[in-house]
């Protein structure tokens, strides 16, 4: 046995060369499975770290309205420690508006379990020191210079301002906001003395460490049994959570999916396994035949077959499993180093028992189907293809090559077909799949650099002057749009905004191509006659929407729809929601567009003009009593002002270009829209005892403008006139990352696994090379030349061509498909040219255009036909190379052989 | 020559596929080879000679017609009743192959190859016999090169001699001088003729080579699968 045993062993190492390219595949195969075994589980540690940093690593905290109420949980052995944070002072300009902000105070170990950094400075040691996050720097009119005066407004116990000045030590990252106690939390922060001496109603928040023990428990459990526990307390605070953002966070939604992933990669690894033993045991066929005329019996060659097989696989398995490790330890220390988290890479007992059972089952799956799929020619040694015949009755009848051709491969194709198909096949599937992939995250990611690098509005960094605004890349206009994000629902007013003296400063920039302005208004209500009994007013009792706003999404239940109901409709009469209007600037622009397209008999400029006609946007689908014609009246506190509908524009017909940008994009988020010119709007603001402003401003950049400058100077030029927007910066930089780190990991797979597959293939097509060497062997004998048998063999080669080709439609239709159920589920689309999304209503089906303008976009925005072009030429030509590259090494190695 | 005999087949058919691509390789065949006999079989291609051959080596079994009784026989023993592990121990023993592709491992020396069917049993070789066998071959100094860093003639010698090196009752031979030039044809034949002598064994050759059959006791003919005597 030991005798025996050494000569496999002997055979093994002296046949270095053709182990290599298997061992390489048996490792990439192994280092892959077990990548992703670990990319599972740390994807899920670096989300945590990462998380920690955005939410804060506390795990459970009490708000408590009243602060004198003591911390209820420190007692817990669940906890380590716990942070302290008062919160409350809401801050005033020194116009007295309200920066939407708190002042308070948060204790070190607070700073610490929180994550609260600061971007610059230091935080407060003395009475008269402040911290202030950037946002609330604008707010309150001051940039972020460290040791400028800050003078601040805040009400006492009895309403009455107070004005203080402060001294900004540092200014703050503004990460809490995201919290689930975001509301409870600070943006300013002050001395605990400081705050302490001022007389306020505010909110006291604790919140706690997880002890060490601990770290593993289900949170969200011991929140629950702390929380009954202390009911009759709870109950008198306003919050008593866990940190669900942190916590609640899975990588992939569900451990369901992470079993699944890992059974497919298992299966994955199986079949591409058991093709490399196949192709090995057919390339090995003939020595197998060998040792059995030279008396190895069936069990022996089994034997011998399944100790090669270990010796391909342990070893290799193992180094692979030590290379995944040391890779992934690698990588989590350059993301930890780079990023400044806790160092995050685990390996749990059980993911290293899995790496080492996946190798168990590969080794031996694997194997037991080769042999048995190989144990029929293997262990008899059926040797009838040797025959002569064919190449006698080539030299008798004089056939043509291209005959010849054809017979050669005839049986190859027979033996082959599955295996050649099929790794055609999963190469291109894997490769087309993850180049869509890739393409739509470059997509995305050029749209995010776009905001990033070119369109920095501020000049220098965003987030130091202006608050975003939103920013967005139109495509092949190159046209930027400023969006001061929903100002006018929050000022509830017609009269804030920018008046028409601001636009006089935009002509003086150089790199604006043009702008175009409006108000845009849902505070306004409007009635109609017979109003209670129109469809499309019952239509929006049937889907209420939640949270308040028809843009937000998803029907709620019926009771809650009820109670909703009840309370708008009753107390106010009307739908506040469900309507919203436009006021334009350049009316006479925004009358052509519509009259140019949706013409009716009452369409008159002057009336439109004089704000006598309005045009309403609404949904065709209904029979709303709302026509052309009709009296609209609109409701301004205790009075209504009549109009005339001059023509309805059917909103889910609309054509790109067919109004202003502005108009197009919230028409989207409103169930109807009344568009109507400016002199109506200044109508409506007098009576309101103001002066229309403009919030709404779409600013298209010349092709050849200095973004950054330009888009700064619009930005500086909002911001001096009192802009409001949100800080875009930070997700932008975010987003970027994320799209970019995902683009390698993708390609990185997508190399991988091409590498891995075109392996296979050069195996699957050596092993064809050995099943037909005989015969090639034969035909050089016969005086056919190398040069002849290698074009036969690229013939065959484009022959297969076909199996590249037919994979492109059905990862097409695939991938489209998934586009699909990924928008149609989101609920939400993008659509070109239009900043806003589409809705998914359900019932109604009147946000959702055709599944056919769904694929449409979706072909249009993520499948980039030169790509798949250019892959597919690639995969040909490497399907050439790979035959050329082994049949000429064949040709070689029978050289070497003496057989030619 | 003894007058025993060695080998013994009757009514052996051999068909391979089904239906319209079923092929009849041979048919009903008998035949009675005695010790120390060298027997060339001639024929055509396709004629059944080499699935006589695997036949006869136990490589291949005989199909099963109804109603006709089969028997392979050989040194006295129905290889037919014997199962996988009796017969490869059988053939390790008593059989040995010369094939016209040598079929040598190429990862194996001279040397390795040639004592390979004693590592099958698990048995050590006798350096000593060895050497004999490469000296009566003539192959010494190619004891320690690998088959792609010999020629043809001697890789076939090689073959040869691993064949003999168990000492085997029959020696099968495929073709043995298909790829070899006529000298080396010649110095082959009259190994295996110098074997048959020696050693006493039963050489079976196939071939097309008139001239290699000249150098036989005794010269079969088949054709379209049914041996017919010369």
């Amino acid at each position: 046995m030991k005798i025996f045993f050494n000569d496999i062993i002997t055979s093994m190492k002296r046949r270095r060369k053709e182990m290599r390219l298997i061992l390489a595949i048996v490792f990439i195969a192994t280092f892959f499975m077990n990548g992703i075994v670990l990319f599972q589980k740390n994807a899920e540690t670096y989300t945590f770290e990462y998380n920690k940093n955005v939410y804060g690593e506390w795990s459970v905290a009490e708000v408590y309205e009243d602060e004198t109420t003591a911390n209820l949980l420190s007692k817990y052995a669940y906890f380590d420690s716990y942070g302290t944070c008062l919160s409350g002072l809401e801050l005033y300009s020194n116009e007295e508006v309200s920066a939407g902000a708190k002042l308070g105070y948060m204790d070190e170990e607070f700073i610490r379990i929180g994550h609260i950094k600061l971007s610059s400075g230091a935080f407060p040691k003395n009475n008269d020191e402040i911290v202030l996050d950037s946002s609330t720097l604008v707010e309150l009119g001051y940039t972020r210079k460290l040791g400028q005066n800050i003078e601040v407004k805040f009400k006492d116990g009895e309403g009455n301002f107070i004005a203080k000045t402060y001294k900004l030590v540092g200014v703050m990252k503004t990460n809490t906001c995201n919290w689930i106690i975001g509301d409870s939390m600070p943006r300013g922060i002050l001395t605990q003395e400081e705050i302490e001496s001022i007389d306020f109603d505010g909110t006291i928040s604790y919140c706690y460490h997880m002890a060490k023990e601990y770290e593993k428990a289900d949170v969200k459990e011991i929140e629950h049994k702390l929380y009954k526990a202390h009911s009759p307390s709870a109950r008198n605070g306003e919050k008593f959570v866990y940190n669900s953002p942190l916590y609640n966070v899975t990588i992939w939604g569900s451990s369901e999916v992470y079993s699944v992933i890992e059974v497919m990669t298992l299966l994955a690894g199986v079949i591409a396994m058991s093709f490399l033993m196949i192709s090995y045991i057919q390339k090995r066929k003939r020595y197998y035949y060998n040792y059995r005329t030279i008396g190895m019996s069936k069990a022996q060659v089994r034997s011998m077959i399944l100790i090669e097989s270990g010796y391909i696989f342990i070893p290799t398995q193992l180094v692979a499993i030590i290379s995944s490790i040391v890779t992934a330890i690698l990588i989590s220390g350059i993301i930890t180093l780079v990023n400044g988290y806790k160092y995050f890479f685990e390996l749990p007992i059980i993911n290293m028992l899995k790496m080492i059972l996946a190798g168990i089952l590969l080794y031996i799956v694997s194997t037991i189907i080769a042999l048995v799929v190989n144990s029929k020619n293997t262990l008899h040694g059926n040797q009838q293809e040797i025959s002569t015949r064919f190449l006698f009755r080539w030299r008798m009848n004089k056939l043509r090559h291209r005959q010849i051709n054809r017979s050669l491969f005839k049986r190859e194709q027979k033996v082959f077909a599955v295996r050649n198909a099929f790794s055609i096949l999963i190469v291109m599937t894997f490769t087309v799949m993850l180049l869509i992939a890739v393409n739509k995250l470059w997509e995305e990611y050029r749209e995010y650099s776009y905001y990033f690098e070119e369109v920095d509005v501020t000049g220098v960094r965003p987030q130091d002057t202006v608050k975003g605004g939103e920013y967005v890349y139109y495509g092949p206009d190159d046209q930027l749009k400023l969006s001061l994000g929903g100002q006018n629902r929050k000022r509830k007013s017609l009269s804030y905004g920018y008046s028409e003296g601001f636009f006089e400063g935009l002509k003086d920039i150089k790199g604006i191509k043009s702008y175009e302005f409006l108000t845009f208004d849902n505070m306004h209500l409007f009635e109609w006659d017979n109003m209670e009994e129109d469809e499309y007013i019952t239509s929006f009792r049937n889907t209420v929407i939640g949270s308040g706003s028809v843009s937000i999404g998803k029907p709620i239940e019926k009771v809650e729809w009820t109670a909703r109901w009840d309370d708008v409709l009753e107390e106010k009469n009307q739908l506040e929601y469900g309507y919203s209007s436009c006021f334009v600037y350049d009316v006479e622009s925004a009358y052509k567009k519509v009259a140019g397209k949706y013409s009716s008999e009452y369409m008159d400029y002057d009336k439109f003009k004089s704000g006598e006609q309005v045009f309403i946007v609404m949904n065709s689908k209904f029979d709303s009593y709302v026509k052309a014609g009709s009296e609209i009246r609109i409701i301004v506190g205790d009075e209504k002002v009549a109009v005339q509908v001059a023509t309805i524009i059917p909103r889910d017909r609309l054509p790109e270009g067919s109004l202003p940008k502005y108009i197009t994009a919230d028409t989207y988020g409103n169930k109807m829209i009344l568009v109507a010119s400016k002199e109506l709007g200044e109508k409506i603001a007098s009576m309101e005892g103001g002066e229309l402003e403009y919030n709404h401003i779409s600013i298209q950049l010349k092709q050849t403008a200095q973004y950054a400058s330009y888009g700064g100077m619009c930005a500086n030029l909002i911001v001096a006139d009192g802009g409001v927007c949100d800080d875009w910066y930070t997700y932008y930089a975010e987003q970027i990352d994320k799209h970019r780190n995902k683009m390698m990991v993708y390609i990185s797979f997508m190399l991988m696994l091409t590498a891995f597959f075109v392996i296979i293939r050069i195996n699957i097509v050596q092993s064809a090379f050995a099943f037909n060497s005989n015969r090639i062997r034969r035909l050089r004998l016969l005086g056919m030349s190398k040069k002849r048998i290698k074009m036969m063999n690229i013939h065959q080669a484009l022959n297969e061509v076909k199996w590249i080709v037919l994979t492109i439609p059905a990862v097409f239709v695939y991938r489209m498909q998934l586009l699909y159920i990924e928008y149609k589920d989101n609920g939400k689309y993008h659509y070109p040219g239009v900043t806003n999304y589409h809705f998914w209503v359900e019932e109604l089906e009147t946000y959702v255009r055709d599944v056919k303008d769904i694929l449409k976009y979706c072909w249009e925005r993520w499948i980039n036909v030169r790509w798949m072009v250019i892959i597919v030429i690639i995969m040909i030509v490497i399907n050439v190379i790979i035959r050329y590259i082994s049949i000429s090494q064949h040709l070689r190695e029978l050289d070497k052989e003496g057989f030619c | 020559m003894e007058n025993t005999t060695i080998t013994r087949i009757e009514n052996v058919s051999r068909t391979y596929g089904k239906g319209h691509a079923q092929v009849n390789a041979l048919k009903n065949c008998s035949l009675t080879l005695k010790k120390g006999e060298f027997v060339a079989i001639i024929g055509k291609s396709g004629s059944g000679k080499s699935t006589l051959l695997r036949i006869l080596g136990t490589i291949d079994r005989p199909s099963k017609v109804e109603g006709i009784e089969t028997l392979v026989e050989i040194d006295g023993q129905n290889v037919l009743t014997m199962k996988d592990k009796q017969l490869s121990q059988f053939r390790r023993k008593r059989i040995g192959f010369v094939f016209q592709e040598y079929n040598l491992f190429p990862e194996f020396t001279a040397y390795e190859n040639i004592i390979m069917p004693l590592h099958i049993s698990g048995e050590k070789a006798d350096d000593k016999k060895v050497e004999e066998l490469l000296k009566t071959l003539g192959i010494e100094h190619c004891k320690n090169k690998f088959p792609h860093e010999m020629s043809g003639g001697e890789q076939q010698r090689v073959g040869i001699a691993r064949a003999l090196i168990t000492e085997p009752a029959i020696i099968l031979a495929d073709e043995p001088t298909g790829n070899l030039d006529v000298e080396n044809a010649l110095e082959v034949a009259k190994i295996l003729k110098k074997s048959a002598q020696l050693y006493n064994q039963t050489i079976i050759i196939v071939t097309h080579d008139m001239q290699m059959a000249e150098f036989a006791d005794r010269i079969l003919h088949i054709e379209d699968g049914v041996v017919t005597v010369q």
